[in-house]
């Protein structure tokens, strides 16, 4: 009688096994249906930091000319600019206020803009992250781009008056909560990156290492204008 | 094809299924429907439903996928009636990096697998405690719903904007809740029956129309 009973239980079992299965495959198939549509109506952009991608959007708040406003990337770009067509391209350049490499990067910044975006062929853009451990603050990113006399760049050593270069004319972008410089997937700064004028990286500074043509921002840029674009 | 057509075609046809699925599961006679119980017919209800939530889901995604790319030809720009602003928005259209239509898609299918599950085997001992999961997991639906029109009419730029395809998605997401607690109720008032129980002058009659 047990057994009979138990054979019963196991069969029910089995039973409700097949209708939640059968329920799952049923999900599955319109789930795929569903996928195969939005793949191929709208498919999902590419979005990242390499080469070919769309750059992440960076949203936040940017001091320029004397005053933080708001910010988004992707009001610099034109979604619909194709390859041929004249446009601006993009010049991103991740930093710390406290790190000592950008510290040096500042005057080279300096010269760039001066060769290629005080004529508004390149649009310049600095984002300031709070990657190393010293302080940081909205105030120090201030007196690093208008050299502001204020202590506390260069892992809190130095003045940041006494950088080298000088006032930097172009958007200073607020990071210190990390989120572009996690969205970019930034190794270390200082880190640069070249956006064509749709907003695809065409230039990204840790794929060209030493040796490499590109290896130097102003080459790539050069390169890029000249002929590429 | 008309842009009035792309723009609000697929949304006539969402709202449509989400209006069959709430007749379905309402107590309205419908002749096709009278061997079918009451509680089942809510389930089917309910499944038809959480699919046209699904599908209005997948459409707010594709237009969150165009906007990160520039416009969208599947729904309107401008106005106070649009989705621009609303799916567009770099931080608001987002759920921790997640878009929230991939977010309605993995909420309806799970709802839909417990509902279909529970439709094709009524019998099965755990069937009864499927509504219950079910009506857990509609719950966080109240505070996300909240959240966005909160987003819609005070947050996104140039607020207030009426989007109305996550609209359509949050009226689905009511219904379900609003038959999960109908569904509930009455399985603990007793009713959870397995077919529908014809009276003997509808078991003549439906033998005598054979």
């Amino acid at each position: 009688m047990q057994q009979i009973r138990r054979k019963m239980n196991s069969l029910v079992d089995d039973e409700n096994a097949d209708a939640r299965i059968s329920s799952f495959f049923s999900i599955s198939a319109i789930l795929t249906v569903v996928g195969i549509i939005i793949w191929t109506l709208a498919p999902p952009p590419d979005i990242g930091p390499a080469e070919g991608q769309l750059a992440p959007d960076i949203v936040g708040e940017a001091h320029s000319n004397g005053a933080w406003e708001e910010f988004r990337l992707y009001d610099y770009i034109n979604h619909s600019w194709t390859k041929g067509e004249s446009g601006q391209l993009i010049f991103l350049q991740f930093m710390d206020t406290d790190c000592p490499h950008c510290w040096s990067d500042a005057p080279k910044m300096d010269d760039l803009y001066t060769n290629y975006g005080s004529n508004g062929a390149v649009a310049f853009v600095t984002i300031s992250a709070g990657m190393l451990s010293s302080d940081h603050s909205r105030g120090e990113i201030v007196a690093f781009q208008e050299k502001g006399d204020r202590d506390g760049c260069y892992h809190d050593e130095r003045n940041c008056q006494t950088r080298d270069g000088g006032i930097h004319d172009w958007p200073y972008v607020d990071d210190l909560n990390m989120r572009a410089f996690k969205d970019y997937d930034i190794p270390g700064v200082p880190f640069h990156l070249l956006l064509s004028p749709d907003g695809t990286v065409i230039w990204n500074s840790g794929m060209h290492g030493e040796g490499d043509q590109l290896h130097e921002p102003a080459s790539a840029i050069q390169y890029h204008l000249t002929e590429s674009v | 094809m008309n842009a009035a057509m792309v723009e609000y075609g697929p949304l006539t046809v969402f709202l449509a299924i989400m209006a069959i699925g709430g007749l379905i599961a309402s107590n309205q006679k419908i002749p096709q429907l009278e061997e079918m119980g009451k509680m089942r017919r809510r389930l089917l209800g309910l499944f038809v439903i959480e699919m046209g939530g699904l599908a209005a889901s997948g459409w707010t995604l594709m237009i969150h996928n165009q906007m990160v790319t520039g416009g969208s030809e599947f729904c309107a720009a401008e106005g106070i009636v649009q989705c621009g602003s609303v799916i567009g928005d770099p931080i608001y259209s987002e759920f921790f990096g997640v878009p929230w239509g991939v977010i309605g898609i993995g909420a309806f299918s799970v709802l839909g697998w417990l509902t279909l599950s529970m439709f094709l085997e009524m019998k099965a001992d755990w069937a009864k405690s499927y509504a219950d999961y079910a009506w857990w997991l509609s719950l966080p639906s109240i505070p996300g719903i909240g959240w966005l029109v909160l987003v819609e009419l005070f947050l996104v730029e140039g607020a207030p904007h009426i989007c109305p395809y996550c609209t359509s998605v949050h009226i689905a997401l009511i219904a379900c809740m609003y038959i999960l607690y109908t569904i509930r109720k009455e399985r603990d008032e007793g009713t959870w029956e397995v077919t529908a129980q014809l009276s003997k002058a509808d078991l003549l009659a439906k033998a005598r129309k054979k």
